[in-house]
């Protein structure tokens, strides 16, 4: 496992991935526990919905609406435990050259769409679709409850890096976002980089302020 | 008049109620402070609810207020809000379930909202990996500073209410939340009265 153990476990480690999320379609790919998840809106403007079941239970999936109780927060930061259904971990906020990602707004049809046909293409079934987690998608809360969508400033490049905690499949989708606000139009590619080690991983671009 | 459906549900159970379209479903917080998560399903077909992350996304907003009107997850009006005697619930928190006890306060078997509304309706075909995320009427959760959540206890007094009326036919749950260990019922789960009818119920 690519995480510092007492006893390490004696094997290979699990494979890494590259994979390329083609405007308008979505990707389903297997993480193993302790990989790191790397999401990058390579030509940037592109919202990144994310999705996940665990490997042993399809009925388990990376829901937003348990991230924001079990952190207390609204907000998606650095650090930010991504939890289940079932309230456990599966994904933490490592690196974030961004800092402005989604946990409250619906995929779109098309989103939902393209992952039902990605998933149908790897003969996975799950009992559902979940709500994602809106990567690069600017919908900024305000104390009296307003959401306050914008276009995604996500820079060509722009990059989140997770820590994985379960053995899961992860789903992103490179389509419109719910939002028409929110939607590069025409949807932008996205790729999806699964690595074992952090120096594997591309520099990120820096941090973007204001 | 007479009322289709009139249902005092214990403070920490839940019950199933139905309406046709126009009908008015209220709901009474018999005692004050009690908050009260409800579902509803489209009668004809149970994979479309009511979806506050849909009501999110068309209000522009994580709060519901008297006037709006709140769509299904395939971003249909599914019931609209009426009347408001409170003005604060909660679209934004998922139902307490056994996990949520089990894992976060360390207790399991405690009775919670997912199983109190699932056992509720399941017998019209609902699956519980299907279950909706619910509207939490008179539950209080403000934005505290920098996009935090606050936990806090619903500001409603007894006997003040909230009144839906039906766009299509549904069905659908409500269950006084049964959460005694933090803020959100005043650490005392009481009962609520749910009521449909042709008219908003008064009394």
């Amino acid at each position: 496992m690519p995480m510092l153990m007492i006893d390490p476990s004696p094997g290979p480690l699990p494979p890494e991935v590259d994979v390329a999320v083609p405007a308008g379609a979505a990707v389903v790919l297997p993480v193993s526990t302790g990989q790191l998840l790397a999401v990058e809106a390579v030509e940037g403007a592109q919202v990144a919905p994310l999705f996940a079941w665990t490997m042993v239970d399809a009925g388990e999936w990376l829901s937003p609406h348990h991230t924001r109780v079990f952190g207390g927060t609204f907000v998606l930061r650095m650090g930010t435990r991504l939890v289940t259904n079932r309230r456990r971990p599966i994904f933490v906020v490592g690196r974030d050259s961004l800092r402005r990602h989604d946990l409250l707004l619906p995929a779109s049809t098309d989103a939902v769409d393209a992952v039902e046909v990605a998933l149908a293409r790897v003969g996975l079934v799950v009992p559902r679709v979940p709500d994602p987690v809106n990567l690069f998608m600017d919908a900024r809360l305000e104390e009296d409850g307003t959401i306050d969508v914008g276009p995604s400033p996500a820079r060509p490049g722009e990059r989140v890096t997770m820590r994985a905690l379960i053995d899961c499949q992860v789903a992103v989708a490179a389509t419109r976002a719910g939002t028409p606000e929110a939607s590069a139009d025409p949807p932008r590619s996205l790729r999806v980089i699964v690595r074992n080690h952090v120096a594997s991983l591309p520099d990120d671009l820096p941090v973007l302020t204001g | 008049m007479t009322w289709r459906v009139d249902r005092v549900v214990p403070g920490g159970f839940g019950a199933s109620w139905d309406a046709r379209a126009g009908e008015f479903v209220t709901v009474v917080d018999l005692e004050g402070l009690q908050a009260g998560d409800f579902i509803a399903f489209v009668a004809t077909d149970p994979q479309e609810w009511l979806s506050p992350i849909h009501c999110r996304e068309s209000l522009r907003s994580i709060f519901v207020r008297s006037g709006d009107v709140l769509v299904t997850n395939r971003r249909r009006p599914a019931l609209v809000i009426v009347r408001d005697d409170v003005g604060v619930h909660d679209a934004t928190i998922p139902a307490c379930d056994p996990t949520r006890y089990a894992v976060e306060f360390g207790v399991p078997g405690h009775r919670n909202c997912l199983e109190n509304m699932w056992q509720s309706v399941r017998e019209r075909g609902v699956a519980i990996e299907r279950m909706p995320e619910p509207l939490n009427l008179f539950q209080n959760t403000p934005v505290v500073g920098e996009g935090r959540i606050g936990l806090t206890d619903p500001l409603s007094r007894p006997g003040q209410r909230i009144v839906l009326q039906a766009l299509v036919d549904v069905f659908g749950s409500l269950s006084p939340c049964p959460q005694d260990i933090i803020p959100g019922n005043g650490l005392f789960p009481t009962p609520m009265r749910v009521v449909v009818g042709d008219a908003p119920f008064e009394s």
